[in-house]
């Protein structure tokens, strides 16, 4: 299969070192304290945050710092064929953990002792770079629930097809053997947060590909910051009319 | 400001009296009357990977089922029918007090109710899944994820299962070969693209979540409602306006007015949701 044309065009049309259509929307839940969908083209991903609140469970209560605690789970329908139930997927509790570290990392967890933050990530359309997307749909879910945060944080991933670097990848993409590198950002302080990989590449195609998905990341973090100053203005307008009515 | 700090301090300490206070009034803390229900919103095809889906929102409880169509042989004891298998999740995102990791008993009854209906061809007649040649059917999973729990969940769940089988277009499927076994048609045989058909579903059913409190009957509870009430009654009336299911599981006792009032409520979003 040809992932990169001879005009240097890939599959869905894109040139390599361009993402996916990006959307999001904050406060979709109303129960929620904070949630958010974001979608990267035809992934789309649901995130609730509850919390910070009490500990549920007082033996894992930390007095210095707040528990953060993620559940990822992809819906039965999001991918191709139906995903038959099971909760002890594997991969799905490998994610969750690395949802909720990477986030940790950026939480002012110091500022919320005695207390948790539970994170509920859900897949809804699952079309490659879901990890990424559940981050940064996460991110989104803790800034609508106003936990403090020390950064904004943005995750993408970048991948190695036919000797060329590709941002971003899709299903197919993802389904074509080459490396893939999920890297998540914390884009202010310039700190890598998450730098996963599976597969064998040599230094340079590692190099390149790491470049080419932080490029991804600061792109994502402009979008996020976009879509965080629309949300705060639509709550500062809501604000100043409640209190004219008030 | 001290006097509505008062009153939330008094809804947060004596929840029941002070739901009691609105209840004597004939009003609910939402402001709505005891027999009105909340507005609902159906949207359909929504996920994109799904064969068919539907989002349905009442005020605020929201559900979200999703179809996935797979080909499968006939059951041995029912040859001639494809089967509609519904399940019902309750991810930990749906409320705050939900707990990761455990099978919440609400969701097994949910999945059983709607399963049930299912199975027995209520919701549409299932020897429509069928293959003309008989060897192969359809499987519709239709798994419906609650996000947003806030009450009346048996009806949202069922509007969404029906919201998303309106929506369901079956691919058709390409003459059985020697092997028995249908495969979907390509898109471009030649005589041109093969249509897909719309399922004919039974005359849909209603459903309507009605609370007991303190002898009054309190239309569509939110989840603040449901967890001061006496007693719930489900019911669900079909096409002609009967009643088609009734489920009261214990609590307190349930008067034949009460049943007069639900039914017709229920016969009132009936006629709202299908028009005249």
């Amino acid at each position: 299969m040809e992932y990169v044309n001879t005009v240097g065009l890939r599959l869905d049309g894109r040139r390599p070192n361009e993402i996916r259509q990006l959307r999001a929307e904050m406060s979709t839940l109303a129960s929620a304290d904070g949630s958010a969908t974001f979608e990267m083209g035809n992934t789309k991903v649901l995130a609730a945050v509850y919390g910070p609140r009490e500990a549920s469970n007082r033996a894992q209560t930390d007095t210095s710092k707040a528990t953060v605690r993620c559940e990822y789970s992809m819906a039965a329908f999001s991918s191709g064929e139906r995903r038959r139930r099971g909760k002890s997927d594997r991969r799905a509790t490998e994610t969750s953990l690395a949802i909720a570290n990477t986030l940790e990392q950026n939480i002012l967890t110091e500022l919320l002792p005695r207390t948790q933050i539970d994170i509920y990530v859900q897949v809804l359309q699952a079309d490659g770079g879901m990890r990424c997307a559940a981050i940064n749909a996460a991110f989104l879910a803790l800034a609508d629930a106003g936990v403090p945060m020390r950064d904004s944080v943005a995750a993408c991933a970048a991948g190695y097809l036919d000797g060329t670097a590709l941002l971003d990848l899709n299903y197919t993409e993802d389904g074509g053997g080459g490396p893939e590198v999920a890297v998540a950002l914390q884009t202010g302080l310039h700190q890598v947060l998450m730098l996963q990989t599976d597969s064998k590449l040599s230094m340079e195609v590692f190099e390149e590909v790491v470049e080419l998905a932080s490029n991804g990341c600061r792109a994502v973090a402009e979008f996020l910051r976009t879509t965080l100053l629309a949300h705060v203005g639509r709550l500062s307008l809501a604000t100043s009319i409640a209190k004219s009515e008030a | 400001m001290v006097v509505s700090l008062e009153g939330d301090a008094f809804a947060r300490l004596y929840p029941r009296e002070y739901y009691a206070k609105f209840v004597s009034q004939g009003m609910r803390p939402d402001g709505r009357v005891l027999t009105q229900e909340r507005p609902i919103s159906i949207v359909r095809d929504v996920v994109a990977g799904a064969d068919s889906s539907a989002l349905v929102k009442l005020g605020r409880a929201t559900a979200l089922a999703g179809i996935k169509l797979e080909v499968a042989s006939p059951e041995d004891e029912r040859p001639g029918e494809g089967s509609i298998i519904v399940q019902v999740e309750l991810p930990p995102m749906c409320s705050a007090s939900s707990r990761p990791g455990l099978v919440s008993p609400r969701a097994a009854r949910l999945t059983e109710e709607l399963g049930g209906l299912a199975e027995s061809g209520a919701l549409c007649d299932l020897a429509q899944l069928t293959h003309p040649g008989g060897r192969s059917v359809w499987v519709a999973y239709c798994d419906v994820y609650v996000l947003d729990a806030d009450g009346s969940l048996s009806d949202v769940c069922l509007l969404a299962t029906l919201a998303a089988l309106q929506a369901l277009r079956l691919p058709a499927l390409e003459p059985e070969g020697a092997g028995g076994a249908a495969v979907p048609a390509p898109h471009d045989t030649p005589e041109g693209p093969a249509a897909p058909r719309a399922l004919r579903l039974e005359p849909p059913l209603t459903p309507l979540t009605c609370g007991i409190f303190g002898g009054a009957l309190v239309v569509d509870p939110t989840a603040e409602e449901e967890a001061l009430m006496d007693a719930l009654v489900c019911l669900r009336v079909n096409g002609d306006g009967q009643l088609a299911g009734v489920s009261k599981l214990g609590g307190s006792g349930l008067g034949r007015e009460h049943l007069a009032t639900a039914h017709m409520a229920a016969m009132r979003r009936h006629l709202a949701l299908q028009g005249p």
